[in-house]
């Protein structure tokens, strides 16, 4: 997870579509996943959307990213696997050269692994499956339960609702796929690994998640890729849908390579007394514009947010979240933080949305900023609208710099400069720390520390 | 033996001289009050000494065992064993009181590696000593600390980083009477383990509790005056103007 | 080194437009900004619901100006024939937008020039019961080291009234400026206001705004100048079916420059606001110091309030922040003040004034002072 400028991976045998997008290119990724008629007609039918749908007219600049050359559809040699020692070696050492954690691990409850546009690993605990919880890759599941993935699949974000959504539902491929019964609780976090490993590539992966009535489920996604000198593409989708009393944790750490346009859409929908928490650290990629947004549908609903900006050389980074309060009592917190230096540019953008019915409302938002040097860069833009007379809406923000004060106090304990402003960086960015897994959190201090010349534990 | 000696400091913040020639100089086991009048330049003393960049020392020296310290940055003070006590420590967002001083004490002690358990235990004694809640060990770094339990973590860090000269600044100040007793024993507690200390102070209600050996009257950026405790007491009875006459 | 990719404004072009056959006379001026203003086309605003324009008939009028103590101070019109107001009153500036600022400079009926030297004490009126359309262009200079306050008060039921004034503080320079707008009726009220201030210059604003049906309201504010220093005191109520939208921007372009804009709404019926704050520091504005807050009370189900605070920052030197809150009325409070025998009606009243009393206590005019305590009574 950590930098990975110099890591070279093992270059691997794979198929791939001619670069851009067409007709014959979807009609090739869908003969290829032998894929039923109707998904056939969502992707064609997306293609129309894409075409027709303008860039997006704030953000970061992507003029530069050549949709022309990048190749939508790239399958490594493998087939998919429920043991770790089957995927071949080479795809295995890949994965492990990128500071992917081994994947079977005890404190999952499943784990799932995707190369480039497949999934190459797939598995979960036995007495998951009995209870009813069905963990499979996306490509599966519309295969064996179209219901279900007929029911949800792209309604939550439709594939005319954006340019690139438009472009996922034509070429969206791999992905994870989960059904939670009604009143079980996952006592461990399932995890999936997205890896990008050939260069001009696009990554399209799709997760959907439907969590029944009263049951709690946490996922976690890692994300994370091969540095090249030409542009990489991440458009994936997550749509969640949580019904009346469920729990759902999502928490995302993405750390795509610094040649990567992260394009990404994540959107939740929650029911009576329903909880969605996102926790999300973008770390990676040059460009990134992501909004995971909480739709609170249901009487009682409630989101939560811990999100960070990690904005180093290069890097802009168009983050933010969006809130709608459809119904009344729903609650919304916002603990959204950046940093950026060395010439990093962090955008906080938010939205707000208090409608007339969502009457007896909260929402909290804070951002805060944390400017390291001179070069670096950072704004903020929320949006709040509120349109009735009985909620309490706060929003707070600030930026500023690290405080030479505060660098002075650590330096009389005996800190060099380099650790104090390491230790306060991560001071900073310890809410979201804390709600990572332990091995992720160990690697995010290992990062703070080489990109500030610490060494400090 | 000497630790720190100052001499004709010279020093100023902006454009503003504040220090106007302060010779000084501080043994192995002794322990110094500096006395003097709000703005005098007490607080720039003791930031001056420890090397904070605001401050600019425009002529002088400051000797630490014999060698010059003014090319030395902060950190560098503090593993030579100079520690300053704040009277406004800073507040350090996210990070526990315990992993800090962990951290700090690595970095002075180098050659002491202590376990965690180790180190903890310690930890908590030296605050069961100074009567802090254990609890506040896991609090972040100053935060949300009341103005007697800041001035309580400042002396339990000069406890756990045992340096070899402690710098207090007003570390009387806004304390309650027990309050001032438990930090009064702390500071005790490291002159008795052989830590010479330069005590900053406006009034003279701590050393009751803490005696100096050497007592300096400190006015406009000088030593206008330096003898025993009695000088304590007579400023307590005539106030700072009555020694400024004196010197005029 | 990024490029921030930014919203197009919508625009559409209106059947009914000024040409230059409603221009009052011949002036190159005139001639020259009326070209500019056929470039530009209507902005729509989705948030004010504006999306189409009518055309209204612009007749001369003379507002109402009372000179205090200020040097010169004249009419627009006449203050044309010299070059350092002429400069001024033609100067592009973009304000709400170019098309109404422009619609000042070229078709303007009103408006006053001055320069201020030593003290001055300005009262501008302008009574939209006796003439409809005030299309305002004004600018004001204030010399080095000199100080101006100013009170400007727009009122009455009228059409149209659209206002640019630009002023200019010199170094040193001190403007206390208060702007009263009582003007419930009017279809459409549009003020854009230009502010650029030199080292050390302080500006104060303070903003008593009672609504129009269709408000749009812009300060514009230049830290040029090191040292210089803005405070911004905005307070409306907005009732009925009116809209307002409000922006204020401060634009910290030198190293040490202040900031503070302060902002308090009071909604009833369907009243919809918007408040925009904006923070922009620039490279060069080393430890820039800027706030902004931004408080609405929702007096009713239908009113509707929206808050765009934006920070822009791209030195790591500086301090800014923000501040927003929606909500109703402090339960804690109205208790409190209930269980000292006020009925609810006395104690939401109460606790109205009290958003407005700091505004009004600023007020250097005892009469304008009960107008505004009138305005208010009448609206809650």
């Amino acid at each position: 997870m950590i930098e990975k400028e110099h890591v070279i991976l093992k270059d691997i045998n794979l198929k791939r579509t001619e670069p851009g997008l067409s007709r014959k290119v979807i009609e090739e990724i869908s003969y290829a996943k032998s894929e039923p008629d109707w998904m056939r007609e969502l992707r064609l039918k997306s293609l129309e959307y894409f075409i027709q749908r303008p860039n997006p007219t704030f953000g970061v600049d992507i003029s530069k990213l050549d949709l022309d050359i990048i190749v939508n559809y790239v399958r490594p040699n493998s087939k998919r696997q429920n043991s770790w020692e089957d995927v071949p070696e080479d795809i295995r050492e890949n994965f492990e050269k990128l500071g992917i954690p081994e994947a079977e691990r005890k404190a999952l409850a499943g784990v799932g692994a995707q190369y480039d546009s497949e999934i190459v690993y797939h598995n979960m605990k036995d007495y998951l499956s009995k209870l009813g919880v069905i963990f499979v890759d996306m490509d599966t599941a519309v295969k064996e339960y179209p219901d279900l993935v007929k029911k949800y699949f792209m309604h939550l974000i439709p594939p005319n609702d954006h340019k690139f959504a438009a472009l996922h539902g034509a070429v969206w491929s791999g992905g994870t796929f989960i059904y939670v019964p009604e009143n079980i609780s996952v006592p461990m976090p399932i995890q999936s690994y997205y890896l990008m490993g050939s260069p001009g590539m696009g990554q399209f992966e799709h997760t959907l998640i439907i969590v029944d009535k009263g049951a709690h489920f946490e996922f976690i996604e890692g994300c994370s890729g091969q540095n090249y000198s030409v542009s990489n593409l991440h458009a994936g989708a997550v749509e969640i849908y949580v019904n009346e009393g469920a729990t759902v944790k999502f928490s995302t750490i993405e750390n795509w390579a610094k040649n990567t346009y992260n394009l990404n859409t994540k959107r939740a929908s929650v029911d009576k007394d329903g909880t969605i928490l996102w926790i999300s650290g973008t770390m990676g990629s040059a460009k990134t514009m992501l909004y995971p947004s909480s739709i609170l549908k249901g009487k009682g609903a409630r989101t939560e947010y811990t999100t960070i900006a990690y904005a180093g050389p290069g890097q802009h980074l168009d983050t933010g979240t969006k809130v709608f309060h459809f119904a009344p009592y729903t609650s919304s917190k916002v603990d959204s933080r950046s940093i950026s230096f060395g010439g990093g540019y962090s955008f906080y953008r938010g939205l707000l949305k208090v409608s007339q019915s969502a009457i007896h409302s909260r929402s909290s938002v804070e951002c805060s900023a944390l400017m390291v040097d001179d070069i670096s860069k950072s704004d903020t833009l929320p949006i709040i609208e509120v349109m009735n007379n009985e909620s309490e809406i706060g929003h707070e923000a600030y930026i500023g710099k690290i405080s030479e004060d505060q660098i002075y106090y650590l330096m009389s304990r005996g800190l060099t400069e380099d650790d104090a402003k390491a230790l306060i960086v991560r001071g900073f960015l310890d809410p979201f720390i804390k709600q990572l897994p332990f091995e992720y959190a160990v690697e995010f201090n290992r990062m703070i520390n080489m990109n500030f010349n610490s060494k400090i534990g | 033996m000497e630790l720190i000696k100052i001499v004709d400091l010279h020093a100023s913040v902006g454009e503003k001289e504040v220090l106007k020639g302060v010779n000084l100089t501080v043994n192995e086991n002794e322990v110094h009050a500096v006395m003097g009048p709000n703005g005098a330049g007490k607080t720039t003393l003791i930031n001056v000494i420890m090397g904070n960049p605001k401050y600019n020392v425009t002529s002088g020296d400051v000797l630490f065992e014999g060698k010059s310290i003014l090319k030395m940055t902060v950190d560098e003070r503090a593993r030579l064993g100079i520690f300053q006590s704040f009277q406004y420590p800073e507040e350090i967002s996210g990070v526990t009181f315990i992993n800090f001083l962990r951290l700090a004490h690595e970095k002075i002690h180098p050659d002491e590696k202590m376990g965690v358990l180790e180190f903890g235990d310690m930890l908590l004694k030296t605050a069961d000593f100074l009567k802090i809640d254990r609890d506040f060990l896991k609090r972040y770094v100053n935060l949300g600390f009341s103005g007697g339990e800041r001035k309580k973590a400042e002396i339990l860090q000069l406890s756990v980083l045992n340096p070899r000269v402690a710098l207090l600044d007003e570390t009387d100040s806004g304390l309650d009477i027990d309050a001032l007793r438990i930090v009064s024993e702390g500071i005790n507690r490291a002159v008795n383990s052989g830590i010479s200390v330069l005590l900053v102070t406006h009034y003279r209600r701590i050393l009751d509790y803490v005696r100096p050996q050497f007592v300096h009257v400190f006015i406009d950026g000088r030593i206008i005056k330096t003898g025993g405790f009695e000088i304590a007491e007579e400023l307590e009875k005539n106030g700072y103007g009555s020694v400024e006459e004196a010197r005029l | 080194m990024f490029t921030k990719v930014e919203p197009i404004v919508k625009t559409f072009e209106s059947l009914q437009d000024y040409t230059m056959r409603d221009l009052p006379d011949e002036s190159e001026f005139r001639a020259q900004q009326a070209l500019k203003y056929s470039q530009e086309k209507f902005p729509v605003w989705k948030r004010l619901g504006f999306s189409e324009f009518v055309k209204e008939k612009i007749e001369k009028y003379n507002g109402d100006f009372l000179d205090g103590k200020s040097k010169i101070l004249e009419n627009s019109e006449k203050a044309l024939d010299e070059k350092i107001f002429r400069d001024l009153l033609g100067r592009y500036f973009y304000g709400v937008h170019p098309k109404f600022t422009l619609l000042s400079s070229a078709f303007f009926n009103t408006g006053f020039s001055s320069l201020v030297s030593g003290h001055g004490d300005i009262h501008v009126r302008y009574d939209l019961n006796k003439n409809p359309v005030v299309i305002e262009n004004s600018v004001a200079i204030i010399e080095n080291g000199s100080e101006a306050t100013m009170i400007r008060k727009i009122s009455g039921s009228g059409r149209l009234s659209n206002s640019t004034l630009k002023f200019v503080l010199r170094q040193g320079a001190r403007l206390k400026l208060f702007n009263v707008f009582i003007a419930s009726k009017t279809s459409l009220f549009v003020d854009s206001n230009l502010y650029l201030l030199a080292e050390g210059a302080d500006l104060e604003i303070y903003d008593v705004i009672f609504g129009a049906q269709k408000m749009a309201i812009d300060r514009t504010i230049d830290l040029e100048g090191i040292n210089s220093k803005a405070k911004i005191r905005s307070v409306y109520f907005g009732r009925g079916k009116e809209r307002v939208d409000l922006r204020y921007s401060l634009n910290h372009l030198a190293s040490k420059t202040y900031g503070r804009t302060e902002g308090n709404g009071i909604l009833a019926d369907e009243a919809y606001s918007v408040f925009r704050g904006n923070i922009d520091i620039k490279k060069d504005a080393y430890e820039a110091d800027s706030e902004e807050k931004n408080a609405i009370l929702n007096l009713s189900p239908n009113s509707r309030a929206d808050s765009i605070p934006s920070l822009f920052v791209d030195n790591s030197t500086v301090t800014a922040r923000h501040g927003s809150s929606v909500g109703n009325i402090d339960e804690d409070k109205l208790y409190y003040l209930m269980s000292r025998g006020l009925d609810e009606r006395s104690a939401i009243k109460l606790i109205v004034e009290g958003i407005f009393r700091p505004v009004i206590d600023e007020i250097p005019d005892e009469n304008l002072k009960k107008e505004i305590e009138n305005a208010l009574s009448v609206r809650i």
